[in-house]
């Protein structure tokens, strides 16, 4: 489905991703790990157009969309949320998702209908009046999702929706995703809650200093040396014996 | 819980019937009033409405305050005035071709403005604007220069002149109501919600699949557009233009005063801004004459700080409880 | 504007410019540049520190050419002598101007935020209407009439330069001025403190700075300089309530030119204008000059907006967080 070959992205000197390269199945959940500063959410911004790769290709579904602006990338089925919410803070919760439902349904009634129906299925209907920029943390995030979610993505990549959520919140967050994966949509996941990624993705990528250094399933990432070296450092590796 | 809702909705639907009954009488009003002041008064209400208006479609709707729309304006009168003074065309032609140049212009200015966010926008549009003023001046062989071009009197509806006042009162009503209309209509479509995306977050906007710069053209495009036709409308109104009558920097701050104050973002507000203004102009004038120059200018600038800092959503958002209409979008 | 013949449009010879012509212009070019300097320092340091776009930063310059105007015709003191008197008035102002106006609107929308600034340029440009009337109004400095005579420079092929002498003091004084500022701003404390708060507001409030006295201060500064370079020009400019209007146009250009916010930049480009200004007025006329400048603007504006010294505004693309 997504089909990422060598991709790169520098700002000034440094490379902040480098000759990347993986790609993502239908039907999959994978998630994207890595120490603070790998790159996950500038590959996510490269793979959404919000960045420009200099080297390499992206195909989407056999398309090339290497060189496609966010929006046109959108249509065509992939969407992404951002790690600091973006809502439309002067405008209702209803209205936020109109937006994204607008890609899809070019009538503003329809719009509105198939906004409430996202809304119910995220759990946000009962709040859909509020103002964009009266929403908590938690329902931020639910928000971000919703937007995406009206687009009816074919693959949706989520920038760590689980950060700053109380135990509670993250159950239900879990549940919804798990929801959205069960729909048929298939998840690219940034996540530094291990556990979490590890209990929902069938399969792992990790990135480090904007290389890839492992990918396989939960299990073998949580053993793979390369990747313990990269989050606790050589010292363990070697106190490990 | 049900009752209510429908005691509400029956009372707003009774609300809604008395406002069309009030309009429609206030329509045919004019055809009663002898006084030409006020019918003056009118039609300047509708014009600066109209064009309060068209602003509030770039810098209300789209976000992008633009400081030289006196530009679109001045194209538009000046094309349709000169198109009549040597060829002869009828300025209801004139007008629409002003409308389309002013459009190619706005195209143009929005596409070399392209990557350009508030504070940026506002100066080159600033600069453009003066730059209008300028070539009105300098370009003396085409645009008459500081002198300006006086438009020929005698009535001839073809030719977008009439004996009365009366007929500019309908005329600009008309104006008045399309452009409120396509404000309205903007608001409730797709493209209104996509404005408002791009307002209030265009990164955001674009990962939903908005296309920001499509978006933001279309609303550069009807905006210059109709500020032209209401250049034309003045010309035609006043028969007399010159470049310090519909070029000047002031004509621009002038109708974004209107819009703001009336509230900006809203169908009505730029209709409320001149509503409020231009009878206190207008009445200034009569008292004073010309013996307090600039007085008008002092309260339209001290009106306007109070209301940005204690009222910044304008007039209207006083009001949106009682009307929809005046709901921002 | 007083006009100077040697700067009338020349469009009858087609020869090209002579060594003397050049320097000339370059030289009056100059001169006008380094008071288009003075005066876009306070803009650009008001924009740096606060992040607020000063539309009516030209109305200050007008009020203070009144005030040295009026000090020179009643109190009959020398113009430059006036403008220092007319310092502590309009410092005062300025810092009313603060609290009645910029302070209420600092974390208002930018709409609120530049169309206050524009309120403000409306209401002052015509209370001085209303109050002093259009008149155009100028003084005349006894010892400055004649014109200094430079060369000429025989070995060179240079003819004589002729050289303004108020506009020669109005220049030296201003560079003075700018220099003296900025040396302020970077060595004083003070100056380090108002560094400090442009460079990272929220850090400033951890260092215990008071941010709001600050602003204030900064603002009242940005309002004296410009004003210095009003009362600086009075010789050389009759002044009338839409004096500030003209100027504040060019000042935005110089300011955009060397980069919002930067100190250095707008006493580079402050001169640069200057002589961009010159130039154009030779070969165009002087009605027409300001389109050149127009034309640089927006042309600033849209293939660097950052202008020569600004900070590199990360593109808006690159806005995007990138925590990991």
């Amino acid at each position: 489905m997504l089909d990422v070959h060598g991709i790169s992205k520098w700002f000034g000197g440094n490379a902040v991703i480098s000759d990347l390269s993986f790609s993502i199945q239908q039907g999959e959940v994978v998630g994207l790990i890595g120490p603070n500063g790998a790159g996950k959410t500038t590959v996510f911004n490269v793979v959404s157009g919000f960045y420009r790769s200099r080297t390499g290709y992206i195909r989407f579904n056999d398309m090339d969309i290497t060189r496609l602006p966010p929006e046109a990338i959108c249509s065509l089925g992939l969407c992404r949320t951002f790690q600091i919410t973006r809502p439309f803070s002067n405008i209702s919760v209803t209205k936020n998702v109109m937006i994204g439902a607008l890609n899809r349904e070019k009538s503003v009634r329809k719009a509105e209908k198939r906004a409430e129906e996202v809304l119910e299925f995220v759990g946000l209907h009962d709040r859909r009046h509020l103002l964009g920029r009266n929403l908590t943390i938690a329902d931020r995030k639910r928000l971000e999702i919703a937007k995406g979610l009206a687009t009816s993505p074919k693959l949706f990549l989520l920038d760590e929706v689980m950060a700053g959520l109380n135990p509670a919140e993250l159950q239900e967050m879990i549940k919804l995703i798990r929801q959205v994966a069960d729909s048929g949509i298939v998840l690219f996941v940034i996540e530094h809650i291990m556990a979490v990624i590890m209990g929902l993705s069938h399969r792992i990528i990790v990135l480090n200093h904007g290389e890839k250094i492992a990918e396989g399933e939960p299990s073998q990432i949580a053993s793979d040396a390369e990747v313990i070296k990269a989050y606790l450092g050589e010292e363990y590796l070697l106190a490990q014996g | 819980m049900k009752p209510s809702i429908d005691r509400q909705q029956s009372s707003g639907k009774t609300l809604k019937a008395i406002l069309w009954i009030a309009l429609l009488l206030l329509a045919l009003l004019p055809l009663f009033i002898k006084n030409e002041f006020y019918l003056d008064a009118l039609i300047l209400i509708f014009l600066w409405g109209a064009f309060a208006g068209a602003w509030n479609i770039l810098a209300g709707y789209a976000g992008m305050m633009s400081l030289g729309h006196n530009a679109f304006f001045g194209i538009g009168a000046y094309t349709s005035t000169l198109l009549l003074l040597h060829f002869g065309l009828s300025p209801w032609i004139g007008m629409l071709i002003g409308g389309l140049f002013a459009s190619v212009i706005g195209l143009i200015l929005g596409l070399v403005c392209f990557r350009l966010r508030s504070h940026y926008f506002a100066l080159a549009t600033l600069a453009f604007g003066e730059v209008g003023y300028i070539v009105a001046v300098n370009l003396r062989s085409l645009t008459g220069g500081s002198e300006g071009l006086a438009l020929p009197i005698q009535p001839s509806p073809m030719l977008f002149s009439f004996a009365g006042k009366l007929p500019y009162v309908y005329i600009g009503l008309l104006f008045f109501l399309v452009v409120i209309g396509i404000s309205y209509a903007i608001e409730h479509s797709r493209l209104g919600y996509y404005l408002t995306a791009f307002r209030e977050n265009e990164n955001a906007a674009r990962a939903l699949g908005v296309r920001t710069g499509r978006v933001r053209l279309i609303a550069m495009v009807l905006s210059s557009f109709l500020s032209a036709i209401m250049g034309t409308f003045y010309a035609q109104y006043v028969v007399f233009i010159d470049p310090s009558s519909v070029m000047r920097i002031q004509i621009s701050v002038q109708v974004a005063l209107f819009a703001i104050i009336g509230g900006i973002g809203t169908t009505l507000g730029p209709a409320i801004g001149a509503m409020i203004f231009v009878p206190i102009t207008m009445l200034l004038r009569a008292k004073m004459g010309t013996s307090l120059p600039g007085l008008h200018m002092i309260i339209y600038g001290v009106i306007l700080v109070l209301v940005l800092i204690y009222m910044p959503q304008g007039i209207a958002s006083k009001l949106k409880e009682r009307i929809p209409l005046l709901k921002k979008s | 504007m007083i006009s100077c013949p040697l700067l009338s449009r020349n469009s009858e010879s087609a020869t090209p410019m002579d060594l003397t012509l050049f320097i000339q212009l370059l030289i009056s070019g100059i001169l006008l540049g380094g008071v288009y300097a003075l005066a876009s320092i306070g803009l650009t340091l008001i924009f740096g520190v606060m992040k607020v776009v000063n539309f009516a930063h030209g109305e200050f310059f007008m009020v203070a050419m009144y005030l040295a105007y009026w000090a020179v015709q009643y109190l009959h003191l020398d113009p430059y002598l006036a403008t220092l008197v007319a310092v502590p008035v309009v410092f005062l102002i300025g810092i009313v101007t603060y609290y009645l106006f910029i302070r209420p609107t600092l974390s208002s929308s930018v709409l609120a935020q530049i169309f206050i600034t524009v309120g403000l340029s409306t209401i002052i440009q015509n209370m001085v209407l209303l109050f002093w009337s259009a008149d155009f109004r100028s003084i005349s400095v006894s010892y400055a009439t004649e014109s200094l005579v430079l060369g000429p420079f025989a070995a060179l092929r240079v003819e004589e330069i002729m050289i303004s002498p108020i506009r020669l003091i109005a220049f030296a004084l201003a560079i003075l001025l700018s220099v003296a500022f900025y040396l302020f701003l970077k060595f004083s404390y003070t100056g380090k403190i108002i560094r400090a708060t442009a460079q990272d507001r929220s850090a400033a409030l951890l260092m215990g700075i008071n941010t709001d006295k600050i602003y204030r201060l900064t603002f009242a500064i940005g309002i004296v300089l410009v004003g210095l370079a009003g009362g600086l020009v009075l010789p050389v400019y009759s002044v009338q309530p839409f004096v500030g209007f003209d100027f504040v146009l060019i000042m935005f250009v110089v300011v955009v030119l060397g980069g919002m916010g930067s100190v250095v930049g707008a006493m580079i480009s402050g001169l640069i204008i200057g002589v961009v200004e010159v130039f154009s007025s030779y070969w165009i006329g002087q009605e027409n000059k300001q389109i050149i400048y127009f034309l640089v603007f927006i042309a600033i504006l849209v293939v660097r907006p950052s202008g020569l010294f600004g900070l590199r505004e990360e593109e808006e693309l690159e806005h995007i967080e990138t925590i990991d």
